[in-house]
């Protein structure tokens, strides 16, 4: 027996007037993560500003850091994409969870080697050493090309030195990361002088999870390997050329840092290497968009290969134990006025060279 | 007679009970590495022991855990805040891009050091956040006594 038409229209009818009254009476899931009991993992909720209103095509030339860390979700570039810092720990600590579920016998060391192996994988790797090598190669480039009068031939043998003798150190295996086991499952990447004399460039795993975009790599690699030549750097090394002593001067004078350099020169917490690092990181960044430009068809390609080599830079963080200035600039200062403000950065995403009283800063 | 005993009982009982809550204790571990800061904070209150994890501002995992794993995290911070304050972690030549800061409240104790992770002695905190971090992985994290390393 079939039911008449007139009852099935009555049942379709009452069907959707539940799914109606379910959508506005149904009990709300609560995000709050201190209500939560028990061992939770809890997704921080990003913020959602509202879409720039103004037009786009005006914003990226006036304010790129606002276009760029307040939009809303993923920007795509040809090369990929970057995923909001977060999301790529959160991936790498299920991960971890899910080899200690697997293997509860196993000591720490031993899921430590296996979450290794599961993330920073040969194609992973391939990546991240592709890029440093291409990197590198072209910072020493930016530094060949400075005039003689500017970085002597001997200087510039000394930081070229300093950028070769300066290695990507990548797991597996485990043991390489020994002093810094827990850096598998963050998302951060860091140079570091160790006291043994090497120099260093470590990759959070998260990294590798949340970070498809070559532009980033770029950026991210070059900032890193800039420190290895960054005016702090070399002063530790007893090594202080007077054209970088111009160059952080410059950097005082349109306000990038916040202490005076040729009073406190990198002393604890001085945003002068940092600076130096975002400002070579442009340099390089640009040439890696001149170098993709085949592959960037369109203005919104080069936008958002800008975009995505910063985009990472919104979610910084002030140092939670300090008061004085913070070891970084302000991503505002970091994207607006270093990289967003590069002649060549600009060009290439089609807006005026800035006429400012005081031009951008070079060697 | 016998309320000057109930009396004497609930004032022993409730000085009892203060002096145990004087008995908490906490431990934080924070550091800055990349342009991320990190924070660990491991409370322990009259029977209860509790682990948050904080990356910049936000809460990425709270949850319970043992007494005896409380105690393991505390002799181990203990041993390291010993050992840091004879032997600082800092760093002489080059600018320090892995600050921390590791402090013990609690349990007679009340320490605070500082330090640069990078440095052969600031070494050490890194097996003592990755003893955190597999106990925050652990599902025997509410258990006592099987933490491996």
């Amino acid at each position: 027996m079939h039911p008449s038409p007139s009852l099935r229209l009555w049942f379709g009818v009452m069907v959707l007037a539940f799914v109606v009254l379910w959508s506005f009476f149904a009990p709300k899931k609560t995000a709050d993560p201190q209500a939560a009991a028990g061992p939770v993992s809890v997704a921080p909720q990003a913020v959602q500003l509202p879409a720039p209103t103004a037009d786009i095509k005006k914003l990226k030339c006036r304010d790129l850091f606002q276009l760029a860390c307040l939009r809303r979700g993923i920007t795509s570039d040809p090369s990929g994409d970057v995923q909001p810092n977060v999301r790529g720990e959160i991936e790498a600590l299920r991960l971890y969870e899910q080899i200690i579920h697997e293997h509860p016998d196993w000591t720490s060391d031993q899921v430590d080697e296996k979450l290794v192996k599961n993330i920073y994988t040969e194609r992973r790797r391939k990546r991240m050493l592709d890029t440093f090598q291409w990197v590198a190669e072209e910072t020493k480039r930016v530094i060949d090309n400075q005039p003689a009068t500017v970085l002597s031939p001997a200087l510039k043998a000394k930081l070229k030195s300093r950028i070769d003798s300066t290695s990507l150190e990548l797991p597996p295996p485990a043991s390489l990361y020994e002093a810094e086991p827990d850096l598998f499952t963050k998302n951060e990447m860091y140079y570091e002088a160790l006291e043994s004399g090497r120099r260093v460039i470590r990759v959070g795993g998260a990294y590798l999870l949340t970070v498809k975009s070559w532009f980033n790599r770029v950026f991210t690699l070059s900032h890193e390997l800039a420190h290895s030549i960054d005016p702090c750097e070399l002063k530790a090394a007893k090594t202080e050329p007077a054209v970088y002593r111009r160059l952080a001067r410059c950097f005082y004078q349109r306000h990038i840092i916040s202490k005076d350099p040729e009073r406190l020169r990198c002393e604890h917490k001085n945003q002068l290497g940092e600076a130096f690092a975002d400002w070579m990181a442009t340099e390089v960044t640009a040439a890696a968009m001149e170098k993709y430009k085949e592959k960037l068809k369109t203005p919104e390609d080069y936008l958002h290969a800008a975009i995505n080599s910063v985009r990472d830079l919104c979610d910084q963080e002030s140092w939670v134990t300090e008061s004085d200035a913070d070891l970084y600039p302000d991503p505002a200062i970091r994207i607006g006025k270093i990289f967003a403000e590069n002649p060549k950065i600009r060009n290439l995403i089609k807006c005026e060279v800035s006429t400012d009283e005081s031009p951008y800063c070079s060697f | 007679m016998n309320r000057r005993i109930v009396l004497f009982s609930v004032l022993l009982l409730s000085g009892c009970a203060s002096l145990r809550k004087n008995d908490s204790a906490q431990i934080e571990i924070s550091y800055l590495r990349g342009q991320n800061s990190h924070r660990y904070v491991l409370h322990e209150d009259q029977d209860s022991a509790t682990l948050k994890a904080f990356k910049d501002q936000f809460l990425m995992k709270q949850m319970d855990i043992s007494l005896d794993n409380f105690s393991k995290i505390a002799d181990d911070t203990s041993t390291i805040l010993d050992s840091l304050k004879r032997n600082p972690a800092s760093k002489e030549l080059s600018p320090c891009r892995t600050p921390f800061l590791l402090s013990f409240k609690g349990r007679a104790e009340n320490k605070t050091v500082e330090g640069c992770r990078s440095s052969n002695e600031g070494a050490a905190l890194g097996k003592l956040i990755k003893d955190v971090e597999f106990l925050m992985a652990s599902p025997a994290a509410t258990r006592g006594g099987t933490q491996k390393n």
